[in-house]
């Protein structure tokens, strides 16, 4: 029974009152019918959801791409669902007769997160495939959880070494270089071109081990000898204090790579710091990706590296890439976006092999593994561990028209991730993490 | 001997940063008992602030006069609208700051992008001074006397100005300045919005040298507390040698035992507040 | 609230439980387990008054204790949680110890440093935590039967019975005269001093007693989720913890559990919708703090008491 009563609600001036009407239940049984009421809608509405989530019928094949769009990665997320976007817009959205759609989520580089978003992504939403991923820690977590459910993950950018090694299963895909690939030619390559002593610097993670173990190993075991292997922490500050711990007249050449934002400031204050002139600068192209390049000026010119991309590759392949990106997206693509076009293409010439079907898994999967086409960086195959076999070149940042850019002046024909090593030979070596502080011993 | 002379030289100039971020931050709990996470923001919008005034103007003064202008009033908005209903109760400023850190963050990706970027410096602050065997860039030369002249234009202030003497006095004890006739709201608004100016500075000045990303806000403040931790909240003298000490320890530190590296700042922090909480020269 | 109600509600989440589609049921596994976390929490913040800003340290050596064990030495639960709580309280006397030396905003800012340490040890440690890579392939425990909790419908059954057992030994705590001395402590320790109270030893026991809360938290989540990186340990999620248990209510018994369903489910929402999500949750925290500083559960009550009476 509801019954409407005056009330007094305290007000600044003292001794009066703020009236309201009030309203309210003559008994005690509206509280407690309220209380059951919410329990009973609760059941209900749980259930509901639960029978209601049936199989859909589909004739769309969903892809989740998943990549930091939050954090300090958020740009790297960005040139990742560029890629794909971009890959699956000139197709119209389809592959071959198939309907296809993208979907995004933000993993924000941390793996408790991307696997929540992972689950959504293929139990709720259904996505035949997974792809995208950046942090290598969501990587890992995610591999095991592709592999229960044996959904295919096609990682196009996290470089870790052992996605593709120890980890490596059927359904796990890479379209980026692994993180020791591109550094093992070029190790010999430094030391073919007389270079005889080096000092290494990475961030102190498994990226940073990796990218400079390839060299490290292929150096060293061509006859060179690292003098100094330093490893400051990642999202170091000022890299200040590590630049001035070593002697540049003790070595051939600094080799350091790092990424984003760290590999900016680095190139600069290498500049500032007088080493740039006195000590030649070389690294994997993350130090130099084509998003920084810009940022880091002058300072960047004659810093050499080893990638199996640069926006700067001349093919018409990657001609047509770049424009149709710039003219999308107003700037340069990346190794990071070009690995996510690799990817969505990947998915797509599977469909097509396939006729659309994604029932049938181990045929899908070999399809997915068969795949052999002409990429923006040439050519693009797997190995047997769904790892790609590239093209490998060095690059020289130069200025070109005003703008610098990553000029190839050498090749190296289809690198491996296992480099001139079996596979057994090379998984049986200790991991680059745990070697990075034997180099320079 | 070039090592350490290079390595102090760097330590100075990282010790200077972190003076002008952190002073604010001390006078303000000193003065207010006022923890303040979101000064992390000031610095972030500071720097992004100074990169779009260079955009628009091509003059790094310009952005030196102007951004910290902008997040001084920003932080005196944020204090009378938002900070001052939480004034007496920590665990609420602690969480509506991180609040404020989350809110500000994120704007910053949206309006600015998440792509890292540097702010450019007029051409007599480029390159490198050579003395000696020593190599080192003339911008953090110029970093480090700017902090040491702000140092003494602080102090000075404080000690001799009759405002000066009024935070002061409001640092030592706050109902008394109240009893006689000062207006303690004004007078905190002030160096709120003092303390956000300084911190938009240090953004500023170490947006064109550490550049500015997404991220860099939460990497300062943790930084910042280590520094007034060690020095003493609501002290100038101590947010001074609290800077030299985290500014020689983390550079030390960094290049001598670098995997040790990210432990520098907090062991320290908290040795001292184990041994000695309110610091070298704090009032507690 | 009656006991028929819980008892009725909890078995309504029960029965949920196992209808939901495997994806929700992942999501309240995840409320579930913040919820014990926030319990944890709440036990030194509301009831005894020491806000922490660290307490992901436990809540992560808990993750990783378990997780080493389950790998590589016995995948029996109990085994693993002993190892996990053990490990967390042993954190907590020791970080006790150092951090029951300040007071006020000092002890925020030295549990901030002790988390930070927690944090830096877990991501430089490789070889036993595996860095920033975390540790991954830890298996679901098997209680006796193997396999039996890898459906995530069963392990929605496990954690809600974890959760349960963590209310309830909760609930004694705060009920008990330790609980009741923790509130006299928070509201005037002086006079708990003068009236005889150890106060020192109270506050260290609630501390090292969130702690193991707090790491059998970290327990349930890394069986659930397989893996655990450094990222358990972060400040990020200590903050997280603390706005859960002031959404829920900071001096009440369950406000947190409360709190933390509120907050995860939230956070899945928007995170989905929208890339802006960490502006609304800050936006969150900001109005949480302005508008319901006693959290939900007071308000409701509030509200239910002034709808009942008359």
């Amino acid at each position: 029974m509801m019954q409407r009563v005056l009330r007094c609600r305290a007000s600044r001036r003292p001794g009066r009152c703020r009236y309201w009407w009030d309203q309210y239940s003559a008994d005690n049984q509206g509280a407690n019918d309220m209380m059951r009421k919410f329990a009973a809608a609760t059941v209900v509405a749980a259930v509901a959801a639960g029978t209601s989530w049936g199989a859909t019928a589909q004739e769309t094949v969903r892809i989740g791409v998943l990549g930091p769009n939050t954090g300090p990665y958020a740009v790297i997320g960005e040139e990742v669902k560029n890629g794909f976007e971009m890959f699956f817009a000139e197709k119209g959205n389809k592959a071959g007769n198939v309907k296809v759609e993208v979907l995004f989520e933000d993993d924000q580089a941390k793996p408790d997160v991307g696997m929540t978003k992972a689950q959504k992504l293929v139990e709720r939403d259904k996505v035949a495939f997974l792809g995208g991923v950046v942090s290598s820690s969501v990587a890992y977590a995610l591999r095991d959880y592709a592999v229960n459910q044996n959904v295919p993950l096609v990682v196009t950018v996290a470089s870790a070494d052992g996605l593709t090694q120890k980890q490596a299963a059927p359904v796990i895909f890479r379209t980026n270089s692994s993180g020791s690939q591109a550094s093992h030619p070029f190790g010999k390559w430094l030391a073919d071109q007389g270079y005889k002593r080096l000092v290494m610097m990475a961030p102190n993670y498994a990226m940073g081990y990796e990218q400079t173990g390839g060299f490290a190993r292929t150096f060293t075991a061509a006859g060179g000898k690292i003098v100094k292997s330093l490893y400051p922490p990642l999202g170091a500050a000022d890299f200040g204090p590590f630049l001035t711990a070593f002697d540049p007249k003790q070595a051939d050449a600094l080799a350091a790579v790092f990424a984003g934002a760290e590999a900016i400031k680095y190139v600069k204050q290498f500049s500032e710091y007088g080493l740039k002139g006195t000590i030649p600068l070389v690294g994997t192209s993350l130090l130099t990706d084509d998003l920084i390049l810009a940022q880091q000026g002058d300072a960047a010119i004659g810093i050499t590296t080893a990638m199996h991309y640069s926006s700067a590759l001349d093919n018409p392949e990657n001609k047509a890439f770049v424009d149709a990106y710039q003219k999308r997206y107003n700037r340069t693509p990346t190794f990071y976006s070009e690995g996510s076009y690799v990817g969505a293409r990947v998915i797509h010439d599977a469909l097509v092999a396939r006729n659309g079907d994604t029932k049938d898994k181990p045929a899908l999967l070999k399809a997915m593994h068969d795949v052999d086409f002409v990429a923006p960086r040439g050519r693009f195959r797997f190995d047997d561990r769904n790892s790609p076999i590239n093209d490998i070149y060095v690059f020289r940042v130069e200025k070109e028209g005003g703008k610098l850019v990553n000029k190839p002046i050498a090749k190296f024909d289809s690198i491996s991730q296992f480099y001139t090593w079996t596979p057994e030979a090379f998984m049986a070596m200790p991991d680059y993490a745990s070697v990075a502080n034997d180099w320079a011993k | 001997m070039t090592f350490w002379s290079i390595q102090i030289l760097n330590g100075l100039s990282l010790a200077m940063l972190l003076f002008l971020l952190a002073s604010g931050l001390s006078v303000i709990f000193g003065l207010m008992r006022f923890i303040n996470l979101a000064h992390g923001s000031f610095y972030l919008l500071g720097a992004y602030a100074g990169l779009s005034v260079i955009r628009v103007t091509d003059s790094f003064w310009a952005a030196l006069v102007l951004a910290p202008l902008a997040v001084a009033v920003i932080g005196v908005a944020l204090q009378r609208l938002l900070l001052h209903r939480v004034q007496s109760n920590e665990l609420a400023q602690v969480l509506l700051t991180f609040g404020v850190l989350l809110v500000v963050s994120d704007l910053s990706l949206w309006i600015w992008g998440g792509l890292p970027q540097t702010l450019s410096r007029p051409a007599i602050l480029e390159g490198s001074w050579r003395w000696g065997g020593i190599v080192f860039p003339i911008y953090r030369l110029a970093l480090t006397i700017t902090g040491i002249v702000v140092a003494i234009a602080i102090w000075l202030f404080l000690e001799r100005t009759r405002i000066g003497a009024i935070v002061r006095a409001g640092v030592d004890d706050e109902e008394m300045v109240r009893g006689i006739g000062v207006n303690i709201g004004a007078v905190f608004s002030a160096v709120f919005a003092v303390g956000a100016g300084l911190a938009g500075l240090a953004g500023v000045l170490g947006g064109a040298m550490l550049g500015v990303y997404p991220g860099a806000d939460f990497e300062v403040v943790l930084q910042a507390f280590a520094v007034v931790v060690i020095g003493g909240l609501g002290s100038l003298r101590g947010a001074f040698i609290g800077s030299l000490f985290i500014g020689m320890v983390d550079t030390l530190g960094k290049s001598l035992m670098p995997d040790l590296a990210l432990f520098t700042i907090f062991v320290p922090m908290v040795a001292m507040l184990a041994i000695r909480p309110s610091g070298l020269f704090g009032r507690a | 609230m009656r006991k028929i109600h819980i008892a009725a509600g909890l078995a309504a989440l029960a029965v949920a439980g196992w209808l939901l589609p495997p994806y929700y049921a992942g999501l309240v596994v995840d409320g579930l387990i913040f919820a014990i976390f926030a319990l944890g929490v709440n036990l030194l913040l509301g009831h005894t008054g020491l806000p922490s800003l660290g307490h992901a340290a436990y809540f992560g050596m808990g993750a990783y204790a378990a997780g080493l064990t389950a790998i590589h030495v016995s995948q029996s639960f109990w085994i693993g949680a002993a190892a996990g709580i053990g490990g967390a309280l042993l954190l907590g006397a020791v970080y006790g110890l150092l951090a029951l030396r300040t007071a006020g905003v000092y002890f925020l800012m030295i549990t901030l440093a002790l988390g930070q340490i927690a944090w830096a040890v877990a991501f430089s440690w490789r070889r036993v935590t595996g860095g920033d890579d975390g540790l991954r392939g830890v298996p679901r425990p098997d209680l006796g039967i193997p396999g039996l909790l890898d459906d995530r419908n069963a392990y929605f059954l496990f954690a809600l019975a974890c959760c349960i057992a963590a209310g309830l030994l909760m609930a004694a705590i705060i009920r008990s005269p330790f609980g009741r001395s923790l509130r006299g402590i928070h509201e005037n320790p002086q006079r708990m001093e003068a009236l005889g109270y150890r106060v020192w030893l109270h506050k260290y026991l609630a501390f090292v007693l969130s702690a193991g809360f707090s790491g059998f938290a970290g327990v349930v989540f890394v069986y659930y989720k397989g893996f655990v990186s450094p990222e358990a340990a972060s400040i990020v999620i200590s903050a997280e913890a603390m706005l859960m248990v002031i959404v829920g209510g900071a001096a009440t018994t369950f406000g947190p559990v409360v709190g933390a369903f509120i907050i995860i489910t939230l956070s899945h929402v928007v995170s989905g919708y929208t890339d802006r999500w960490p502006l609304i949750l800050g936006l969150l925290y900001i109005a949480v703090v302005l508008l319901a500083p006693q959290g939900v559960v007071a308000l409701a009550r509030r509200h239910l008491l002034r709808r009942a009476v008359r």
